[in-house]
C-alpha cells in the first residue's frame, strides 16, 4: 500500500506544482467535476491552464480572500459580505439528495425521521421498517457547502458548531464527517447500512456509473430537475463561482462556464443549468 | 442345541456391540464432520473477506493513483462483498462485532485517503493514509487471530475424531479377541466332546458304524471292525452293503433295495432287525442290528454278534422239544408234529394211527439193575423202535417207559397192525446192555384217524385207554381203541 501511495505522489504532485500561473479554482467538490470536464478544452482554446481542488465551499472563500486562488467554488448561499467583496455567478442548481445503499428497502423518509436519524434518536434501520442493522450515519465536515444546505433544510447543526448549544439540534457526534462528495458516495455505496446526503448531480453521475446507491424521497418528494427548479424539493443549492472583482482571467473562465459549452458540461454532470429554470 | 444357542447369543451380542460402538462413532463423527465443514466454510469466508479487503484497497488506491473516480464504484462493490461475508460469518455463529467495527474504520479512512487524493489535497491524504494503514493492520491482525483460532478449533476437532477412531479400533480389536477366545473355547469344548463321543463309540461292545446318504461308511468303531475282520481304511468311504452285507445266508444276492439300512436312509425310520453280515474271510455272522437316521440324511447302525445267543437259543429249543435220554421228540413236539400230519392226512384223505406203547417188565429191570441200566435200556429200545418205522413216521417218548407212535399214510388198518406187531416183536427180543441180556416186552393200544376223529390229545388218550385194555388182556398184546 505504501508503494501505491508512493506512485500516487509521483503521478499527481507534478501535475499540481508543475505549471506556471495556472488559473486555480478551489472549493466545493460538487462543482469540481464540472471544472475537470471543461478544463482541457478551455486550455486548448485559451492556452490557460486550469487547476482545480476540492476542500469545501468555506476553504474556497478563505483561499480566495487570501489571494491564493482565482476562483472559489461554493454551493452554499453567499453571505452579504461575500457578495459585496467579490464578483460571483451562479452556473447551475443542485439539490441535496438523501442517499442509501441500493439494497436498502427504505424508499422515503419524512423530514422528521431524517432529523431523528441525524440527531441520533433513530439508530437502527428496523425502526424505519428496514433490516435489524445499526445506521451508519454520514454527514459532512463543518467547512463544506453541502453541510450548510443540510443545516438550512433540517435545522440541525454540526456538533462542532459552537454557535448552537441546543443539544436537540446537534447532528449526532458519531456521524462520519465526509470531506468530498466521493467520501459520501463511496462510504454509502460500500457500506449497506449507511445513509448520507449529497449533491444530487454527484449522486446521479455515480448511479449512472453503477455505484450501488439510491436516492430516497423526502416527505414523498424525489429530488429532480423539476422539483429543484420549481422549488418543491426542500434542500436546493446554487453552484456559485466566486472571484475577485479585477480578475479578468477568472471572469473569462466563469463566462465560459455560462456559455453554451460550459452549461453543457454542467448538465453532463447531472446538474441543472442556469437557463433551465426559465 | 447348546452350540446353536451359543452361536446365536454370540452373534446377537456382537451385533449389539458393533451397533452401539459404530452407531456412536458414526454420530460423533458426523457431528464433528459437520463442525469441521462449518469451520472450513468460516475459514473460506475469512479468506474471501481478506480478498475483498484487498480489492477494496486496490480499487481505492487505483482511483487515487490514476486520478480516476470510476474505480471508486468497483471499490464500493468489493466493500459490499466484504460486508456480506461478515454477515455470513455472523450467521455461522461468529461474533463479528469488533471485526465489523474495524472494517468500517478501515473502509472509512481508506476512502478518505483516496478522496483527499482526488481533491489533490496531498497532506491530508497522507495523514488519512496513516490512519488507514493503522486500521488495516489492526484488521489484518484480527483476521490472523481468528484464523489461528479456527486452526486450533480444526485441530481440536481432528484430534477428537482421531481419538474416537482410536477408541473404536481398540474396541473392535477387543470384540474380535473376545470372539476368538469364546469361539476357540467352544471349539475346544466341541472337539473334546467329539473325541469323547468317538472314544465312547469305540469303547462300546456293540458294533457301530455310520453311513452317508449313498450308503458309504463314514465311521466305524473297533468292535465292528473286529467282528467283521476288516481294517478301518478298507471300509471307510465304501458302500457297506457291498463290503459285508452282499449275500443272504442261503447264498442269494442281497439287493441293496431290500436292505433295512438303505430303507432307513430313505424313509428316516428306525428299524430293529436280525441280519447276517459276511466277514472279510467269507464266514457269516448273525447280527441283531438297529439302524436309525443320523442328522438330516445319514444313518447309524448298531449291531451285536448273536452267534452264541443263537446257539443257546437252538439248544434251549431242542431241550424243550426232545427227550434228552432217547433223543426222541417229547410230548410237546409230538403234538405239534402230529397236528401237522393230521391236517395233511385229512387233505389227502389218508389214514394215520396213534399208538401208545408201554414197556412190560421195565420196572423190574430198573429196580434190579438200577436207573443207569434202565436209561441205557430205554435208549436202546428207542433205537430199535425207530429202526422199524419209516422216515415219515414219528415216535416220541412221553415219559418213563411210555412211547407214542404216529404212523403216517396208512393204506389199511392191517398195515398198522403189522408195524405195531413188529414193534412188539422188537420189544420182546432180548437187549444186550452192559453185558446183561435184558428181557422186556411191550403192550400197545392204538386208534385210527380219521375214523377216530378227535383232536390229538383225545387221540392220545384213546390210544392210552386201548393200551390199558391190552395190558389187562395180558402183556405183549396189541389192542385197538373201541369207540
Amino acid at each position: 500500500m505504501q508503494f501505491v501511495l508512493f506512485l500516487f505522489f509521483i503521478v499527481v504532485v507534478p501535475n499540481v506544482m508543475g505549471e506556471t500561473k495556472p488559473l486555480i479554482s478551489l472549493g466545493a467538490t460538487t462543482i469540481q467535476p464540472i471544472i475537470e470536464s471543461v478544463k482541457s478544452s478551455y486550455t486548448h482554446k485559451t492556452g490557460l491552464n486550469i487547476v482545480t481542488q476540492g476542500g469545501g465551499s468555506d476553504l474556497g472563500i478563505k483561499n480566495l480572500s487570501e489571494g491564493k486562488i482565482n476562483i472559489a467554488m461554493v454551493v452554499r448561499d453567499l453571505t452579504p459580505d461575500e457578495k459585496s467583496r467579490f464578483d460571483y455567478a451562479v452556473i447551475g442548481y443542485d439539490g441535496v439528495a438523501m442517499i442509501v445503499h441500493k439494497s436498502n428497502p427504505i424508499k422515503n423518509l419524512s423530514k422528521q425521521q431524517l432529523i431523528d436519524i441525524y440527531r441520533g434518536k433513530i439508530k437502527n434501520w428496523d425502526t424505519l421498517g428496514g433490516s435489524k442493522k445499526s445506521i451508519i450515519l454520514i454527514s459532512k465536515q463543518s467547512n463544506r457547502g453541502l453541510l450548510y444546505l443540510f443545516e438550512q433544510g433540517t435545522g440541525l447543526f454540526h456538533p462542532s458548531n459552537n454557535a448552537n448549544s441546543n443539544p436537540a439540534k446537534k447532528i449526532a457526534s458519531w456521524a462520519w464527517d465526509a470531506g468530498s462528495n466521493n467520501d459520501n458516495i463511496v462510504w454509502t455505496g460500500g457500506l449497506p447500512n449507511a445513509i448520507s446526503y449529497i449533491s444530487l448531480g454527484s449522486a446521479l453521475s455515480n448511479i449512472a456509473n453503477g455505484m450501488p446507491i439510491k436516492l430516497i424521497s423526502l416527505d414523498g418528494i424525489m429530488p429532480s430537475t423539476k422539483t429543484i427548479l420549481n422549488g418543491t424539493y426542500p434542500m436546493i443549492g446554487k453552484l456559485t463561482m466566486v472571484y475577485r472583482k479585477n480578475d479578468s482571467d477568472a471572469k473569462h473562465f466563469v463566462e465560459f462556464l455560462l456559455s453554451e459549452e460550459g452549461q453543457k458540461a454542467v448538465r453532463k454532470n447531472k446538474f441543472n443549468g442556469v437557463r433551465d429554470a426559465q | 442345541m447348546h452350540n446353536k444357542n451359543f452361536l446365536l447369543r454370540l452373534i446377537t451380542a456382537n451385533t449389539i456391540i458393533l451397533f452401539i460402538v459404530f452407531g456412536t462413532f458414526y454420530s460423533v463423527f458426523n457431528f464433528m464432520d459437520n463442525k469441521l465443514k462449518n469451520i472450513l466454510e468460516q475459514r473460506q469466508t475469512i479468506s474471501y473477506f481478506y480478498n475483498a479487503i484487498n480489492r477494496v484497497s486496490s480499487g481505492l488506491y487505483q482511483s487515487s493513483m490514476l486520478d480516476n473516480p470510476d474505480y471508486l464504484t468497483s471499490a464500493a462493490i468489493s466493500s459490499n462483498e466484504a460486508v456480506k461475508l461478515l454477515d455470513t460469518l455472523k450467521k455461522n455463529g461468529f461474533d463479528t462485532r469488533s471485526l465489523e467495527e474495524n472494517y468500517n474504520n478501515f473502509f472509512r479512512y481508506t476512502v478518505i485517503t483516496t478522496t483527499f487524493g482526488l481533491e489533490h489535497r496531498l497532506e491530508e491524504s497522507r495523514g488519512a493514509n496513516e490512519m488507514s494503514q493503522q486500521q488495516q493492520q489492526e484488521l489484518l491482525a484480527q483476521l490472523e487471530t481468528i484464523r489461528n483460532e479456527i486452526d486450533k478449533e480444526q485441530n481440536r476437532i481432528i484430534a477428537t475424531i482421531e481419538s474416537f477412531m482410536g477408541i473404536s479400533s481398540i474396541l473392535l480389536i477387543i470384540v474380535v479377541m473376545v470372539n476368538i477366545r469364546l469361539l476357540s473355547r467352544s471349539f475346544i469344548l466341541i472337539r473334546t466332546k467329539e473325541s469323547e463321543q468317538a472314544e465312547m463309540i469305540n469303547a462300546l461292545g456293540d458294533g457301530v458304524y455310520g453311513v452317508d446318504e449313498n450308503g458309504n461308511c463314514i465311521f466305524i468303531n473297533r468292535s465292528a471292525l473286529s467282528m467283521l475282520g476288516f481294517y478301518e481304511h478298507e471300509v471307510l468311504n465304501k458302500d457297506q452293503h457291498h463290503m459285508f452285507h452282499h449275500h443272504k445266508p442261503d447264498g442269494n444276492i442281497y439287493h441293496a433295495e431290500e436292505c433295512p439300512i438303505h430303507l432307513t436312509l430313505h424313509d428316516r425310520r428306525t428299524r430293529h432287525v436280525q441280519e447276517t453280515f459276511i466277514r472279510k474271510d467269507g464266514s457269516m455272522i448273525p447280527v441283531s442290528l438297529t439302524v436309525a437316521p443320523l442328522g438330516s440324511d445319514k444313518g447309524i447302525v448298531v449291531f451285536q454278534d448273536i452267534t452264541t445267543m443263537k446257539e443257546e437259543y437252538d439248544k434251549l429249543d431242542y431241550n424243550a422239544n426232545y427227550d434228552y435220554l432217547t433223543q426222541l421228540p417229547n410230548r410237546r413236539l409230538f403234538i405239534i408234529l402230529a397236528e401237522q400230519k393230521m391236517a395233511q392226512a385229512k387233505r389227502s384223505n389218508e389214514l394215520l394211527a396213534i399208538a401208545f406203547v408201554d414197556l412190560d417188565g421195565f420196572k423190574n429191570v430198573n429196580d434190579f439193575y438200577g436207573h443207569e441200566i434202565g436209561d441205557m435200556l430205554l435208549s436202546a429200545v428207542a433205537k430199535r423202535f425207530k429202526s422199524v418205522l419209516r422216515e415219515s413216521d414219528i415216535i416220541a417218548r412221553f415219559g418213563g417207559d411210555e412211547f407214542v407212535i404216529l404212523l403216517d399214510t396208512l393204506k389199511s388198518e392191517s398195515e398198522c397192525e403189522q408195524t405195531l406187531a413188529r414193534i412188539i416183536e422188537e420189544a420182546v427180543r432180548p437187549f444186550l446192555i452192559a453185558d446183561f441180556s435184558l428181557q422186556i416186552g411191550a403192550s400197545i393200544g392204538y386208534t385210527i384217524f380219521p375214523e377216530d376223529e378227535s383232536n390229538i390229545n383225545f387221540l392220545i388218550q384213546h390210544a392210552d385207554n386201548a393200551m390199558y385194555d391190552a395190558k389187562q388182556a395180558g402183556k405183549g398184546t396189541l389192542r385197538r381203541f373201541q369207540l
